[in-house]
């Protein structure tokens, strides 16, 4: 009697957590449903869903940079300037000074880092607020892309940089993948499960497991299916991919991730329990700055060149993806997957739009819509689910 | 029949989903007393005023409220306080940064032509404020007051609206002594003045000397309501609690050892305004010893623990030795290591982290502890907070259950847990039961004993003198950021402690 009480109690605790990636789940679906009757079933083709995933993986990844920052309690909007910077970076170093792509894409990251340290200098350790010190870094940023490109549209002829922007995983290595992460999916299953017996731990039937297993195999093979239908894996979304389960491995696993949520949950309480919260917070940033780096060397392969208006306005599709995909923007909640999420709510919108051929401003009407309804969805539910 | 109620709360039965909050509740307030309402937290005294304001609206429960023999639909609070129901909350509702005249008029501020008439509202406040008897400029920003000036502020605004009932939740939870004998008696005048109040308090003393009559109620049903005449204290907690309690503070026979923790010439100085917030603070601490710290609010209690952890926002000087070692306090991070923690006073705002689970809150000064190279363990996490949650009687649905939903005295065994997942050799409880519901005190007191029997050397900070007497091995009194008096705990009553706490500041006490 006592248990069975106990147990509806767990299960309302779990619905009650992830009841918002249920709802974003399914809003993902019905939009594609919609789409799809509406384009006659153009929308769901393997070509297309191939472009959408291409075009999230930008707004994607510095979605995932994004979300660290924002769980911290701070927010960024100069990172599509840097975008833009490093792009133009990239492009000049290849084009005009020769050099070989591998270090041109190391002297992104680097300078990706170095922004990064400099916002995090002012928001963390100086208490500029974000909102300044980023809008400040905004304005900079595209003041250095207008000096790098000297106000021109740069050409990237580079078979390797392009490679980043347009290219696709060969089937065998995307085989490879898949079953390598399938792998590693039955194993950290087991792991888990040996772990909670060691541990005394109560552990789930071994029925629940494998449905899960399942389920999540089925997924890949499902996604495969449909990007080799196609031309493959874009190699972005891979990039995307890989820095998603890094990041959010590093959110839900480690000291910095639970350090992370702390200070956004409350950062004074952080703090006072010996959490160093100005350093996590830098962290964040530097993170940030390398994502927007990334992004950057995907535009330039993607645009085959660097121009001065790259990344103009990256950095509130990243926030909305964020927002969207239920990263609270008082910080401490969220997830990457969240924003992930979001992020390919936000393409596919953009995109179905496109295919039915709308104005752009009705375009911006709709996207402006599905960001307040979002967050007033996100509201409500709070709400409903705290009485 | 025929007793003159002004407010009454018929078979009031609420429900959220599957859990019965109110169980059939009836509760009778007479016109012109004050009625005590007492209850242990999560009793249900919450959820009836929230549906006596309207915040639970008509039709979400069950029964009748009838304000003055008429029925009340209230859909919200607007709706409540138009019918005559004012409730001050725990949390005082100010805005600090607006004078006293204007916070007492928000909301109705008197107008001439659209424009605010300034004068008006600062005459109609310095008269509201004197009817109180309280010496407060209407110009002042609330800002600056304390707490127990900012109540008058909330008590002065409600009475504005000439309300038929005013409702007290917990008035006295953050105030001293002092100031709760001044609130009493301003309650008293206003119950002169044909003011109805309902009193809701932890603070059994407080009921016994200020009600009327008093109403119990127990797990969401109305246990007793009668005249305070016919009740004592340990009637009281029968009520409340469903059993006795004669034995509240678990006395226990420990060696106490040597020195292991000492403070001398703590001075703290404010670095803006240049106030002396500590003057010469020094005390020492034994092993296995519990030393209490009484004073009144603001005394410098708090501010000496905060100066320990090395959070004070002042320029502080003097020496902190811990083992013999001078303690190094740059950071809380360098502080807990060394093994000094502590379980902050206000611990929404200081102590936990509300939105998450139960934990993450536990692990959060002790992250090395349950990582591997920087990756959490889940499953040593999951055994660690096991444990507390069952060495401290968490009452929870699971360690995944979000701290903000637990009841005060959990959500501070909670804190307690993770204090005590540091190890600590010294660990300071700053207001260890404030807020939180007699059963529970009685677990956070046993627990205290179970710690000092273990050796933990505790200081524990408090306002409230019976417990204070009741645990504390000895006591230092702090008054106006002084160490009055280092009093051994033999034959102690509370007046003494009181003498020492107001040495400096005799014209706040008005009792």
């Amino acid at each position: 009697m006592n248990t069975e009480k106990k147990e509806t109690g767990t299960i309302m605790e779990l619905i009650r957590a992830n009841i918002r990636s249920y709802i974003m789940i399914i809003a993902l679906v019905v939009l594609w449903l919609i789409f799809g009757l509406l384009t006659k079933g153009v929308f769901l083709r393997p070509r297309n869903l191939s472009n959408l995933f291409r075009q999230m993986a930008t707004t994607g990844i510095i979605a995932v940079g994004m979300t660290t920052v924002i769980i911290c309690g701070f927010m960024d909007l100069s990172i599509g300037s840097v975008a833009g910077a490093t792009s133009a970076l990239v492009a000049i170093l290849v084009s005009e000074k020769g050099a070989a792509p591998i270090a041109a894409i190391l002297a992104a990251l680097v300078f990706g880092l170095a922004i990064g340290a400099f916002e995090g200098f002012w928001t963390a350790y100086m208490g500029v607020p974000a909102f300044i010190a980023t809008l400040g870094g905004q304005l900079i940023f595209r003041g250095a892309t207008l000096f790098i490109t000297r106000s021109k549209s740069i050409k990237v002829n580079n078979p390797d940089i392009i490679f980043i922007g347009q290219g696709y995983v060969p089937l065998v290595i995307g085989v490879v993948l898949a079953v390598l992460a399938a792998l590693v999916l039955i194993v950290l299953e087991m792991r888990g499960r040996a772990s909670k017996e060691k541990y005394g731990l109560s552990v789930p039937p071994l029925s629940r497991s494998i449905l899960k297993l399942v389920l999540m195999i089925g997924l890949i093979t499902a996604f495969m299916i449909v990007m080799y239908v196609y031309k493959g894996i874009p190699i972005a979304l891979l990039i995307l991919l890989a820095l998603a389960v890094a990041v959010d491995f590093a959110l839900t696993s480690t000291k910095y991730g639970n350090s992370e949520y702390a200070i956004g949950g409350n950062a004074q309480a952080a703090r006072l329990s010996g959490i160093n919260d100005r350093k996590i917070a830098f962290i964040s940033f530097l993170l940030l700055g390398v994502t927007g780096a990334i992004t950057g060397i995907v535009l330039t392969g993607r645009l085959a060149s660097g121009t001065p208006s790259t990344g103009t306005g990256l950095e509130l599709d990243a926030i909305a993806a964020c927002v969207i995909g239920g990263v609270s923007l008082s910080g401490g909640k969220g997830r990457v997957w969240g924003a992930l999420v979001g992020a390919l709510v936000m393409a596919s919108i953009a995109n179905g739009m496109s295919l039915l051929s709308l104005q752009t401003y009705l375009q911006d009407w709709i996207n402006g819509m599905v960001l307040i309804i979002a967050v007033f969805v996100d509201v409500v539910s709070s709400k409903v689910l705290s009485d | 029949m025929g007793e003159n109620y002004i407010l009454e709360m018929n078979n009031i039965v609420k429900r959220f989903s599957s859990v019965t909050v109110l169980k059939g509740v009836t509760f009778r307030v007479k016109a012109g007393e004050i009625h005590a309402l007492c209850g242990e937290n999560g009793a249900g005294k919450s959820t009836m005023m929230k549906i006596l304001s309207g915040f639970y609206p008509y039709g979400e429960y069950e029964g009748e409220v009838l304000i003055d023999g008429a029925p009340a639909h209230f859909s919200n609070t607007r709706e409540s306080s138009a019918a005559g129901v004012e409730i001050i909350y725990q949390e005082l509702e100010v805005a600090g940064n607006m004078t006293v005249a204007e916070n007492i008029f928000l909301g109705r501020e008197p107008v001439r032509r659209g424009v605010i008439d300034k004068e008006r509202m600062i005459h109609g406040a310095a008269d509201i404020l004197r009817r109180l008897k309280v010496d407060l400029d209407p110009n002042i920003k609330v800002e600056r007051l304390g707490v127990g000036m900012k109540q008058m502020v909330v008590i002065a605004k409600a009475l504005l609206k000439q309300p038929k009932v005013l409702i007290l939740d917990e008035p006295s939870a953050a105030l001293s002594e002092a100031e709760t004998e001044n609130l009493l008696s301003i309650l008293r005048d206003l119950r002169a003045n044909g003011v109805t109040c309902v009193y809701i308090s932890h603070r059994l003393d407080e009921v016994m000397e200020i009600a009327d009559r008093i109403t119990v109620i127990r797990d969401g049903e109305s246990i007793v309501t009668d005249e305070r005449a016919n009740m004592d204290k340990e009637k009281l907690i029968r009520y409340m609690v469903g059993r006795s309690l004669s034995d509240q503070f678990a006395r226990r026979e420990n060696s106490i050892g040597d020195v292991i923790f000492s403070v001398e010439g703590l001075n703290a100085v404010h670095p803006r305004t240049g106030k002396q917030i500590l003057k010469d603070v020094s005390f020492e601490l034994r092993r296995g010893e519990i030393l209490g710290i009484a004073g009144l609010i603001g005394a410098g209690r708090t501010e000496t623990a905060m100066a320990v952890m090395g959070v004070l926002d002042a320029k502080v000087t003097g020496s902190i030795t811990l083992e013999g070692k001078p303690v190094n306090n740059r950071t809380p991070r360098e502080v807990i290591d060394q093994g000094i923690n502590i379980v902050t006073e206000d611990r929404r705002v200081l102590g936990l982290v509300p939105d998450e689970d139960i934990k993450s809150n536990v692990i959060l000064s002790s992250l090395d502890k349950v990582s591997k190279v920087g990756v959490i363990i889940q499953n040593e996490v999951i055994r660690r907070t096991d444990e507390f949650v069952r060495k401290l009687r968490i009452r929870a649905n699971s360690i995944d259950q979000e701290v903000g939903r637990l009841s005060g005295g959990n959500q501070q065994k909670v804190v307690i847990a993770k204090a005590l997942l540091t190890e600590p050799k010294v660990l300071i409880l700053d207001e260890p039961t404030r807020g939180i519901d007699v059963g529970a005190k009685a677990e956070i007191y046993q627990i205290m004993e179970e710690l000092a029997e273990q050796g933990v050397s505790i200081i524990m900070i408090s306002s409230e003198l019976p417990e204070v007497l009741g645990m504390a091995d000895r006591v230092v009194v702090m008054c106006e950021g002084r160490v009055t008096g280092t009093l051994d705990n033999r034959e102690l009553t509370q007046e003494t402690v009181m003498r020492y706490a107001t040495q400096y500041s005799n014209s706040e006490v008005r009792a």
